[in-house]
C-alpha cells in the first residue's frame, strides 16, 4: 500500500468502506509505528511521502594484527571487522582503531571495502590514517574518522574493513588493534 | 495506548465510536507528531508498532586541565558530562586534544556510564594516544547494553606516564 493524500470531507456526504480504507487504514500502515519492528531503529524518508526503517551495526574485533602490506588487505589470523546492513543509496560509515606504524614517519591506514549490493574499493579517502612520530619514539593513536557515503546501490550491503601502510615514506609493519567499524545506513 | 493493526473496512457496516476510537485515535496517538515535544528530536523504534523520540545530548569543557593518574580519573572540572534518555544503545562521540609531558608516554579520555545504567571507564572506549607536541582526536561509537531510561555518559582521563594536559574535551550522545 502507498500513502494517498488524506481526502477532505464534505458535510452530508457518505463515508465509504473504500475511502475508510484508503485514507485511514492505508495512510496508518505507512507510518513509523505501523513499520517499526527493532529496538534502536530509526526512520528514513524513501522518497515523496514514503519512510522506511533502517537499523545500525557494528562490528569489533580486540585482537592486535598487523600487514606490511602498501596495498589495502586483510591483516593476517584476523579479518574484519565486518558489518552487512540494508541501506537506501547513502549510509554513515564509522571507523575506529588504536593504529601505529613501527616506522619512523611511517602511516598506518584502515579502510573499508564495500561488497554486495554495491562495489567499492578500499581507498584513502574513505579511511582512518595516523602517521608515526620521529626517530626518537613511535606513536600510537586510537581515534575514528566518519566517512559519508552518496553512492551506494540501495539494498543489502557488506562493509568490511581493509588495511595498509603507506609506501612513501616507508612504514614497514603498520599494527591495528581494537578495531570498529560501525554503519547508519540511510 | 498501543497500536493496533487498522481494521479493514466493509461495506453496509456501522463504524462504532470504539472502532473509530481504537484504530484512528488511539494509532494517530502512536505517530511521531502526536509524540514530539521539542525541536531538533526525532524518533526510534523500540520494538515491534512502537517508537519513542529522542533528543540529542551534548556538552564542552573548553578549560585546559591535566591529570598524572594511571587509572581513569576526573580532571579539575568534571566532564563533559551528557545526561540523555537511551533506550538499549547510544552513538557517542567524544573530542578533545591532548598532550604530555612526555613525548611517549600515552593520554586516554574515555566515558563511564551511571544513572540506569553502570558502565566503567575502560581503553575499549577510549581515544588518544602519545603526543609531546598537542594532537586533536575524535571518537565515535554505539555503546550498547545500556538499561533503557535516563543514563549519564562522563568523560575520564587517564595517562600511562607523565602528565597528560586535555583541552576542548567535548561529548554527543544520540540516543537510540
Amino acid at each position: 500500500m502507498a500513502w494517498t493524500a488524506p481526502m477532505t470531507a464534505v458535510a452530508n456526504t457518505a463515508f465509504t468502506a473504500a475511502q475508510f480504507n484508503t485514507h485511514v487504514r492505508d495512510n496508518l500502515l505507512e507510518t513509523a509505528p505501523a513499520k517499526a519492528t527493532t529496538e534502536g531503529s530509526y526512520f528514513i524518508g524513501d522518497g515523496t511521502n514514503s519512510i522506511v526503517e533502517r537499523s545500525w551495526d557494528f562490528d569489533f574485533v580486540e585482537a592486535t594484527a598487523s600487514t606490511s602490506s602498501t596495498s589495502f588487505t586483510d591483516l593476517g589470523g584476523s579479518s574484519g571487522p565486518t558489518v552487512t546492513v540494508t541501506t537506501g543509496p547513502r549510509a554513515l560509515v564509522f571507523l575506529t582503531a588504536n593504529l601505529f606504524s613501527q616506522t619512523t614517519n611511517g602511516t598506518a591506514v584502515m579502510g573499508f571495502e564495500v561488497t554486495g549490493a554495491s562495489s567499492i574499493a578500499a581507498s584513502d579517502n574513505n579511511a582512518l590514517a595516523f602517521e608515526s612520530g620521529d626517530s626518537a619514539f613511535i606513536t600510537i593513536s586510537q581515534a575514528s574518522v566518519c566517512v559519508p557515503l552518496d553512492n551506494l546501490t540501495p539494498g543489502v550491503n557488506t562493509f568490511t574493513s581493509k588495511y595498509r601502510g603507506v609506501a612513501s615514506p616507508p612504514s614497514g609493519t603498520c599494527v591495528f588493534r581494537r578495531r570498529r567499524i560501525t554503519v547508519l545506513p540511510y | 495506548m498501543a497500536w493496533t493493526a487498522p481494521m479493514t473496512f466493509v461495506a453496509g457496516s456501522v463504524l462504532t465510536a470504539a472502532q473509530l476510537n481504537t484504530h484512528l485515535r488511539d494509532n494517530l496517538l502512536e505517530t511521531a507528531p502526536a509524540k514530539a515535544t521539542t525541536s531538533g528530536s526525532f524518533f526510534v523504534g523500540t520494538g515491534p508498532n512502537s517508537i519513542a523520540e529522542r533528543i540529542v545530548q551534548q556538552s564542552l569543557v573548553s578549560t585546559s586541565q591535566g591529570t598524572a593518574s594511571t587509572t581513569y580519573t576526573d580532571l579539575a572540572t568534571v566532564g563533559p558530562q551528557s545526561t540523555a534518555t537511551t533506550g538499549s544503545m547510544a552513538l557517542v562521540h567524544m573530542y578533545t586534544s591532548y598532550v604530555n609531558t612526555g613525548a611517549t608516554n600515552i593520554n586516554l579520555m574515555t566515558i563511564e556510564v551511571s544513572g540506569a545504567t553502570s558502565i566503567a571507564a575502560n581503553d575499549q572506549y577510549a581515544i588518544g594516544g602519545d603526543s609531546g607536541t598537542g594532537v586533536r582526536a575524535t571518537s565515535s561509537l554505539i555503546v550498547t547494553g545500556l538499561t533503557p531510561g535516563s543514563n549519564t555518559f562522563t568523560a575520564k582521563y587517564r595517562v600511562n606516564a607523565g602528565t597528560g594536559t586535555f583541552q576542548d574535551r567535548r561529548l554527543v550522545v544520540i540516543p537510540l
